[in-house]
């Protein structure tokens, strides 16, 4: 009994432990962007004080932080339209359809997920740098669009096979065509599917960074560029750099959460279903 | 005379019905939902991958693009031979080998440890899993901070067990390689325990009571029963954390940049050096198309393995 109430609180001991090391980044990096500059370095750190928002206010005015800000959102999410909208029709047409080249493509996609992206970039950007599409969105989008149509369709391809395929056939003997009854029947079921689909290629631009550093100018770099140029030349501004990293992990947070029941198959391309 | 005209009359009809079936079949409908997505994969992957494997067979620099000629198989051999190359595959499978093989016991572990119904549960899986999806740089970045030599909270826990806090952990080579890998081991366990954690709750528990009834202990389960039926899943897992670890890029370019010296230059920040710092985009080339070649076997293994286990469920 004696042992048994030891090895609980021995678990529990473990589980608390386990929960700050994943925390404990976090809450220093959220807490620094809070502090008052004179309490910023102080030895050993301070852990109760009066939140200020003055490191965000610098922050917006003296750093390009809308205008990334603005980037990357127009970037991330054009970027999962285009990604979702293809890759879609392609599972699709991957799971309904049988052709030369049904069988072996989505392998094809699978291989493409895991090739190194640095192998790509340097063709990319003399490519982009040939059609004069250095420091535009378009760049990017392409890119990123590229890079999560492999995702999507895997994801997509694994959401379609759950569809009984006779719900279509009825349709379809009823009349209605095939892009009623995708739009109808077919839409409609693998909506949630689709959302967190959604998500993870919204992530995918949010985070990206190396692509991001080679083909962004001054006018297009986004969000995963903010921290390099800080640790360049403000490197002892850690309350506004932490400002900075709080913003920009903040809807990546509040996605992660909303996706929690999808992620296990997101991160193994459908593999575990978790 | 009379079959060359029955040919010649029936050849255009038949090839338009030929063309109306197709197009009412059900391949064609495949094809046209299959079409905008291939053609946007070829021209982003695939054409650039044909051009950078041309680009790998010349001299060419990116600050003279005129002066591009054929050097045949010399850029391949630079590489091959090129100590920088070697020192960077051998930190590049230290760092994918350390960190994954650790990303995988810690993350086995939390899972054994969570598997169990507690209270908080829900919460807490929720926090554990986070790191997972935080933009990488910014994770560097806020290692960086970690680290601080003076006022880094890491160099003031390091502190309690006597270690000068004013070391600079990311600038020294001996201690480099190891904080850049515990960084990526910070971001990444979540992928392994998600991974196990689903693993062993598909695990009915009627096998484990049984084993546990038989007089087994909770780690003899754990080695001769939870982990043998986990083998598919814990290859898949460790396939693409290897994968991935491979390619990493992000953070090191926050931590190190590659330094100092080259104790911390991946194969990934290698080549964009040689591309975007020394300009040498056939050498820089020749490096991707090495790495690809080794990165293909791998990637067909794991399709393979993908198959066999989408055949089995």
């Amino acid at each position: 009994m004696l042992k048994r109430r030891l090895l609980g609180l021995l678990r529990a001991f473990l589980i608390l432990c386990a929960v700050l090391w994943s925390i404990i980044p976090l809450y220093w990096m959220y807490s620094t962007a809070l502090k008052p500059g004179n309490l910023e370095r102080v030895v050993p750190p301070v852990i109760f004080f009066q939140p200020t928002l003055e490191n965000f206010t610098q922050l917006l005015r003296t750093t390009p932080f809308l205008l990334y800000l603005n980037n990357t959102v127009i970037i991330a999410s054009v970027t999962t339209l285009a990604s979702l909208t293809l890759g879609a029709s392609a599972a699709y047409s991957f799971t309904r359809f049988r052709y030369p080249g049904s069988d072996m493509l989505p392998l094809f996609y699978l291989v493409m997920r895991m090739l190194p992206r640095f192998v790509l970039v340097i063709p990319y950007y003399l490519l982009m740098r040939a059609l004069g599409l250095l420091n535009t969105h378009l760049a990017l989008i392409l890119a990123y669009s590229g890079f999560s149509l492999p995702f999507v369709i895997w994801m997509m391809i694994g959401f379609f096979k759950e569809i009984p395929i006779e719900l279509e056939e009825a349709a379809m003997v009823d009349g209605a065509n095939r892009l009623t009854v995708l739009a109808r029947i077919v839409m409609p079921l693998v909506a949630p599917g689709l959302a967190a689909t959604a998500i993870f290629a919204f992530l995918l631009g949010w985070n990206e960074l190396l692509f991001s550093l080679v083909l962004a100018g001054r006018d297009t770099r986004t969000l995963a560029q903010l921290p390099l140029s800080f640790t360049t030349d403000r490197g002892t501004e850690w309350g506004m750099v932490m400002a900075a990293g709080s913003l920009v992990l903040l809807p990546v947070i509040v996605f992660a959460i909303s996706v929690q029941k999808y992620i296990l198959r997101g991160m193994t391309m459908g593999a575990v279903k978790g | 005379m009379s079959t060359a005209e029955r040919v010649s009359t029936d050849k255009s009809p038949g090839a338009r019905a030929t063309w109306a079936r197709f197009t009412r079949s059900k391949a064609f409908s495949g094809y046209l939902f299959l079409g905008p997505s291939l053609i946007l994969t070829l021209a982003i992957m695939l054409y650039p991958l044909v051009f950078s494997l041309i680009a790998s067979t010349e001299h060419y620099l990116l600050a003279r693009p005129n002066e591009r000629y054929s050097v045949g198989l010399e850029n391949y051999l630079w590489v091959i031979q090129a100590p920088s190359f070697l020192n960077s595959v051998g930190i590049t499978l230290l760092f994918t080998v350390v960190a994954v093989s650790l990303e995988f016991l810690l993350g086995l572990s939390f899972a054994a440890l969570l598997n169990k119904e507690f209270r908080f549960q829900g919460i807490i899986r929720v926090i554990m899993m986070l790191p997972l999806f935080l933009t990488p740089s910014v994770v560097g970045l806020i290692f960086v901070r970690l680290y601080y030599p003076g006022d880094g909270l890491v160099m003031l826990f390091l502190n309690l067990f006597g270690v000068d806090r004013n070391f600079p952990l990311l600038a020294s080579p001996s201690t480099a390689l190891p904080s850049v890998i515990l960084v990526d081991i910070w971001r990444t366990t979540p992928f392994m325990f998600l991974v196990m954690l689903a693993g062993m709750q598909s695990i009915s528990p009627e096998i484990q009571e049984a084993a546990s009834i038989d007089g087994a202990s909770s780690w003899q389960i754990l080695r001769n029963v939870t982990i043998p039926l986990l083998m598919p899943l814990i290859l898949i897992a460790l396939t693409i954390r290897g994968m991935d670890a491979f390619r990493e890029f992000d953070t090191i370019m926050l931590l190190t940049g590659g330094g100092p010296g080259q104790a911390t230059e991946v194969i990934s920040m290698m080549a964009y050096i040689l591309a975007f710092r020394i300009y040498d985009v056939g050498r820089a080339s020749a490096v991707a198309w090495v790495i690809l070649l080794l990165v293909l076997v791998f990637s067909i293994f794991f399709v393979k393995k993908l198959r066999d286990m989408q055949m089995s469920a």
